[in-house]
């Protein structure tokens, strides 16, 4: 169990980087295989088109600002204290879970459902059926939970590296998840990906 | 072996050393000794300090011994060195 949750305290420098990296290239193949896409570094969604170039573009930004948001904070925080190995590698490591959410697509099912339940016409006949919604909100819950799973990896790397416990350093790591999503989401826009 | 005690049970005060005994001639001598600032740590911290020592100050040979990631090793250090100088500014 610590390995799942505390990765951190017991892999660092190239190994974590390169097991974080190989979870990575299995996200980017897992969204690109089930129709995903990771459209900034708290997103995923399904689209109908796919291709192999976007969910390698798709990663690379997010870990491009995930690494400068994140590492340069961390950097500032505890003045170079850390080695840039250990960071860039947990942060990597940090963002496996969401190699998981692409899976939740097995089957194609969620990604042909979604349309049909959003379209207007005809909107009372496109009700879900209840077992449409039990699987429904199966998959939230569990899309939550392997979100706040890679949340909390991120806190406790973040925490390691800054080692500091008030509750400012907390709300500043809200504000740098929010900042990330922002810049990661807005350079996917710019670039129309 | 018996764990040195180095705060009151009472009110919680660092204690100092009163007498020392030499078990060889039975030889007794009192005052009012303080405590060296090591001795002061608690069991796990001098574990890591000895541990550290003998690493010759390597916190990568740390890592290794104590199969923990190189930068919770660094934290725990960081600890370490807190914790001393507390102790020291207590002792001045």
């Amino acid at each position: 169990m610590s390995y799942l949750f505390q990765p951190h305290r017991f892999v660092d420098g190239w190994k974590a980087f390169g097991i974080g990296l190989g979870f990575q290239v299995l996200a980017t193949l897992f969204a690109f295989l089930l129709s995903g896409r990771f459209d900034g570094i708290l997103d995923f969604h399904f689209f109908d088109e796919s291709s192999l170039r976007q969910a390698v573009t798709d990663q690379l930004i997010n870990i491009a600002v995930l690494w400068l948001v994140f590492g340069g904070s961390i950097a500032i925080i505890s003045r170079g204290r850390n080695r840039w190995s250990d960071v860039l590698g947990l942060l990597l490591l940090a963002r496996a879970p969401v190699m998981l959410l692409p899976l939740l697509n097995l089957g194609d099912y969620f990604r042909q459902l979604s349309p049909r339940l959003l379209t207007e016409e005809n909107a009372l006949s496109n009700l879900p059926t209840p077992s449409e919604s039990f699987l429904l909100l199966l998959f939230s819950l569990v899309a939550l939970a392997i979100l706040a799973w890679w949340l909390v990896l991120l806190f406790r790397v973040y925490r390691l590296f800054i080692h500091k416990t008030s509750v400012s350093y907390t709300l500043l790591f809200i504000v740098l998840v929010v900042f990330a999503e922002y810049i990661s989401k807005s350079l996917l826009l710019l670039l129309q990906l | 072996m018996k764990k040195l005690p180095v705060v009151c049970p009472s009110c919680e005060s660092p204690l100092q050393v009163k007498a020392l005994y030499c078990v060889h001639c039975d030889t007794t001598v009192e005052g009012v000794f303080k405590l060296p600032v090591l001795a002061r740590l608690n069991p796990d911290d001098q574990a890591f300090a000895l541990a550290f020592i003998k690493a010759s100050g390597s916190l990568k040979e740390m890592s290794a011994l104590l199969n923990l990631s190189y930068p919770s090793v660094r934290n725990m250090l960081d600890d370490l060195i807190r914790q001393l100088q507390k102790l020291e500014d207590e002792n001045k």
